[in-house]
């Protein structure tokens, strides 16, 4: 019996009506066709993929002052700029040996556990590469580039209030582009009424949707709600916060027949989330598991930890976080925020004796997850 | 042996009376050469002699002391760093006393040469220490945690919220809020007589400062020399510091064992490591203003750190102090209740924590029993990576050595045979992906550790009372980095304390800590069992009871920005 019968929603979430929609299939059912495409499972076709999300002269909205990028990262196998490449390929194992990228829809296991893939919130590419040497650049930088510099597959959004634009709330989002693009095409009343709960209740249909005439609406992934007044929906582009990516990663780590980590010293890219999928994956891959996405695929949020973070008095803080959208187990959205009466805001907290001044600072210390299951016998 | 037992006692008894190793050929030490040496710094005699030797290479002496003082007076307190100066201990002579002490071993075919010792001293300050000392010279530090100082980085390390926990920083013997030390004195000696008279001598000088507090140290004695007091052998991996010495030969500051002519052009190790195992790492890690680890590449150097400490301070590095009390008693109960539950020997399941069998044997060559003939091969007890098979390495040519003949490493992928919370796993998880990405990243984190343990051993323990157990004993943990927060922040933050990172599987059982408003249980996910079996972890094995953050200056700094008239 397979493992699953069909691809749930992130968080199993049930925003979608379970009406039939004009071609007679349902969300849900649309959803299931989408997440197999994007997945890329052995044997399976590659997906045409969603279009494009911007608007119509592929610009958003508005997304914030633009800082420039950071210096260049170099060449993307981590050799310094200008330097030529390793002579020599690394050794490399039989391609037979390695365990495949597998659809839980067909296959029926045996489960060996569900591995969790788990990496740091904050671009480790600024705090290591980018601004390696000023720290305040770095988390000043992610706050104000969400599009470039929140790379790690989940954003985050700083609310600001009073004349000093303290902090008041850091929400966090790891829900995927596609699943909003699907929802907003199909149930545009639902995608309005999510952001008045979750964002603002000024939300209007008019600041979410493009008019394409002919009585035709474009959901705007890159709406004002979603940029610089809010967060709902991932829509980074560098390299792309997009479920297709993350997927295709895991897919490709089981393809890294590359002997161990080690000799795979061009691993490629500055951020953490790249790198840990697919040398990860390919470790399991390579010791002849294979690998199949854990339902309900998402990312999701997990891992954060305030320790350290103390009042204005010095005391540790009291529980602030409160997962929105999801469960405690798979957070798509989460939000740090002091309750009211208590006296002080976000913005007062200090992490390690520091002062939050950033919205940065917080996802240093939130971890954005995907879960994958090891299909085999343990040994 | 009779007296008194307890779970603790009874696991030191075996491990203290377990069959010794079979004596192995003494280390030729092949002064190997790398492939090209000609990128890694030179550090001649001049650069040598303006570096503090605990950093690089090390004292590993057996007895140490450390003093910790306070400065009352500024103009006092500068002429006794001026005078002191003169005692600090160079790298150049720790590492001339090293390559005698190497070459006397081998003339002599023993393992200890008792009549060639040596007594150190190296000195580290606060940051507010330096802004006394130095005034308007100081200059601007970038280490934020080193501005901070320890105290008030304490609760974000994990350390207890509420004061009545009795490793809260309002109960440290030194370095809390109201005793913070402004200089550490390190004194070392391989004699408890000589170590005894340059205290005193340095006592009998130190008058103008305020003695906030010292620590006697000292490794255990035989045949737990070189373990810590949970009973297992310490300090076995750290990198390798990459460097040439050009006034002597080129020769590399940390020898290079691994065979290059004839390998493999694919294969990077004899590049990547200098023992099997023993990761190179570029000097500007460790030392102020030296090339440092590129945080995405193994082998490729970075520039050096720009505008992030004072010129004056370039050579100097970073010192962390962390006095931490070991409860021996409650780490080895735990490991009796925890391997009844799991099914298992208490001794392995202690060795599940640690990663390592008591005598150092890593488990990931060592899967079910103790090796001590692996443990005591230097050229292999550290050749493993955790995830993939490891493959052999071919070694330079060893006089005395047979090879290496222990099982390889099989690969671990799943965490069954070294589970991901153990110590050596969480610290240093090599070729594993991490939180941060690819294992490139994990090089930047690395720390030379200097630490050594303090207090009297259980066993063995002529007296067997059953208060022995109880007193007061730990590990003086000291580290040297170019960072704080990247390195030891990072490791004990991030990681040790981290349930998920740098792999999911659970806390750092032996010094990982949690306080979540005051709620420290931590806890492992055995993999003994299908499905893992989660452990709670209720108590803290490790205390800390004082400290500080220090910078450890290069010496000429001494008698000018720090000291003089």
């Amino acid at each position: 019996m397979p493992l699953i019968e069909k691809f749930d929603t992130p968080a199993r979430l049930t925003d979608a009506p379970v009406e039939p929609l004009a071609d007679g299939r349902t969300f849900y059912e649309r959803w299931n066709d989408e997440v197999a495409a994007l997945a890329q499972f052995v044997g399976g076709e590659p997906g045409p993929g969603f279009p494009e999300p911007d608007g119509p002269d592929g610009l958003p909205v508005d997304v914030g002052p633009a800082v420039p990028d950071g210096p260049d990262p170099g060449p993307p196998d981590g050799r310094l700029p200008g330097e030529p490449p390793p002579a020599m390929p690394a050794p490399t194992v039989p391609p037979e040996q390695l365990g495949a990228w597998v659809d839980p829809r067909v296959v029926d296991g045996p489960v060996v556990g569900t591995r969790t893939l788990s990496w740091i919130g904050m671009s480790r590419a600024s705090l290591m590469v980018w601004n390696r040497d000023d720290r305040a650049e770095a988390f000043r930088a992610c706050d104000n580039d969400r599009v470039n510099k929140q790379p790690e597959y989940v954003e985050w959004h700083a609310t600001r209030r009073g004349s000093d634009k303290k902090i008041v709330k850091v929400a966090f989002t790891t829900e995927s582009i596609e699943y909003w693009q699907l929802l907003g095409e199909t149930f545009p009343d639902t995608v309005v009424k999510l952001y008045q709960r979750h964002v603002s209740p000024e939300v209007r249909r008019s600041d979410l949707y493009f008019d394409a005439g002919g009585g035709f609406e474009i959901y705007n992934t890159r709406n004002r709600w979603n940029t610089c007044d809010g967060i709902m929906h991932l829509i980074g582009e560098s390299p792309g916060n997009r479920l297709v990516q993350i997927l295709g990663l895991c897919q490709g780590g089981t393809v890294n027949a590359t002997i161990d980590n080690y000799a795979n010293a061009a691993a490629g890219s500055a951020h953490a989330v790249d790198d840990y999928t697919d040398l990860d994956v390919g470790a399991v891959a390579r010791a002849g598991f294979d690998v199949a996405p854990h339902d309900p695929i998402g990312l999701y949020i997990e891992g954060w930890d305030d320790t350290g973070f103390t009042k204005p008095d010095g005391s540790p803080v009291d529980d602030y976080w409160r997962v929105t959208r999801g469960t405690p187990e798979t957070a798509l959205r989460l939000e740090y925020e002091v309750p009211e009466g208590e006296g002080f805001v976000v913005g007062d907290i200090r992490i390690g004796g520091r002062p939050v001044e950033y919205g940065a600072q917080v996802a240093e210390h939130v971890h954005s997850v995907i879960r994958v299951d090891v299909l085999g016998s343990r040994p | 042996m009779s007296g008194p037992t307890s779970n603790a006692r009874d696991a030191l008894r075996r491990i203290a009376t377990a069959e010794p190793a079979r004596p192995g050929g003494i280390d030729a030490g092949a002064n190997g050469r790398a492939a090209d040496l000609s990128a890694e710094p030179a550090f001649d005699a001049a650069k040598r002699a303006d570096i503090q030797g605990n950093i690089v290479p090390g004292f590993n002496k057996d007895f140490q002391h450390f003093l910790f003082f306070a400065i009352r007076d500024r103009a006092r307190a500068r002429r006794w760093v001026a005078d002191i100066a003169d005692e600090i201990t160079t790298m150049d002579e720790a590492l001339d006393f090293v390559v005698e002490y190497r070459a006397r071993r081998l003339a002599e075919g023993v393992r200890e040469v008792p009549d060639l010792t040596a007594t150190w001293v190296n000195i580290a300050f606060s940051h507010s220490a330096i802004g006394t000392l130095a005034g308007a010279r100081a200059g601007v530090f970038g280490e934020e945690s080193f501005r901070q100082g320890l105290a008030v980085r304490s609760t974000y390390l994990g350390d207890p919220t509420s004061p009545e926990h009795p490793g809260h920083r309002d109960r440290w013997l030194v370095g809390g809020p109201h005793n913070e030390a402004d200089v550490l004195v390190v004194v070392a000696a391989d004699r408890p007589d000589h170590l005894e008279e340059k205290v005193a001598a340095i006592l009998t000088r130190s008058g103008d400062l305020e003695l906030l507090f010292e620590q006697r140290a000292a490794t255990l004695p035989e045949p737990l020399g070189g373990h810590e007091h949970f009973g297992f052998k310490d300090g076995i991996s750290q990198p390798g510091v990459r460097g040439r010495l050009p006034d002597k030969g080129d020769a590399p500051i940390t020898r290079r064992h691994l065979e290059t002519s004839g390998a493999d052009p694919g294969d990077i190790r004899p590049d990547l490591f200098g023992l099997p195992g023993q990761v190179l790492v570029w000097p500007g890690q460790f030392l102020l203003g030296e090339p440092r680890q590129q945080p995405d590449d193994l082998l490729a150097a970075a520039s050096p750190a720009e505008g992030t400490f004072p010129e004056w301070a370039a050579l100097g590095s970073y010192l962390v102090c962390r006095r931490l009390r070991q409860d021996v008693d409650a780490f080895w109960d735990f490991a009796a209740e925890a391997a009844a539950r799991a099914g298992i020997d208490p001794v392995h399941l202690a060795s599940l924590l640690v990663g390592r069998w008591p005598s150092g044997a890593p488990l990931m060559r060592a899967a079910t029993a103790d090796d001590r003939d692996l443990a005591a091969d230097r050229y292999a007890n550290n050749h493993f990576l955790f995830e993939d098979p490891t493959r052999p390495v071919t070694l330079r040519p060893i006089k005395g050595y047979a090879g290496d003949h222990h099982p390889q490493a099989a690969g671990d992928v799943l965490g069954t045979v070294c589970p991901h919370f153990a110590h050596i796993r969480k610290t240093n998880p090599r070729d594993a992906a991490t939180e941060m990405g690819k294992p490139q990243d994990s090089l930047a984190r690395m720390i030379l550790r200097r630490g050594i343990p303090f207090g009297p051993a259980i066993v063995p323990d002529p007296d067997e009372s059953p208060c022995r157990t109880g007193e007061d004993r730990g590990l003086m943990f000291l580290c040297y980095g170019a960072t704080i927060e990247d390195q030891f922040e990072f490791l004990t933050r991030r990681w040790a304390n981290s349930p998920l990172q740098p792999n999911p599987g659970g806390h750092d059982p032996v010094i990982g800590q949690r306080d979540t408003r005051g709620e420290r249980e931590r806890y492992i996910e055995v993999p003994t069992a299908d499905p893992p079996v989660r452990i709670a972890v209720e108590r803290d094995f490790v205390i800390p009871t004082g400290g500080g953050y220090f910078f450890a200056p290069p010496i000429s700094a001494l008698t000018t920005v720090l000291g003089g008239d």
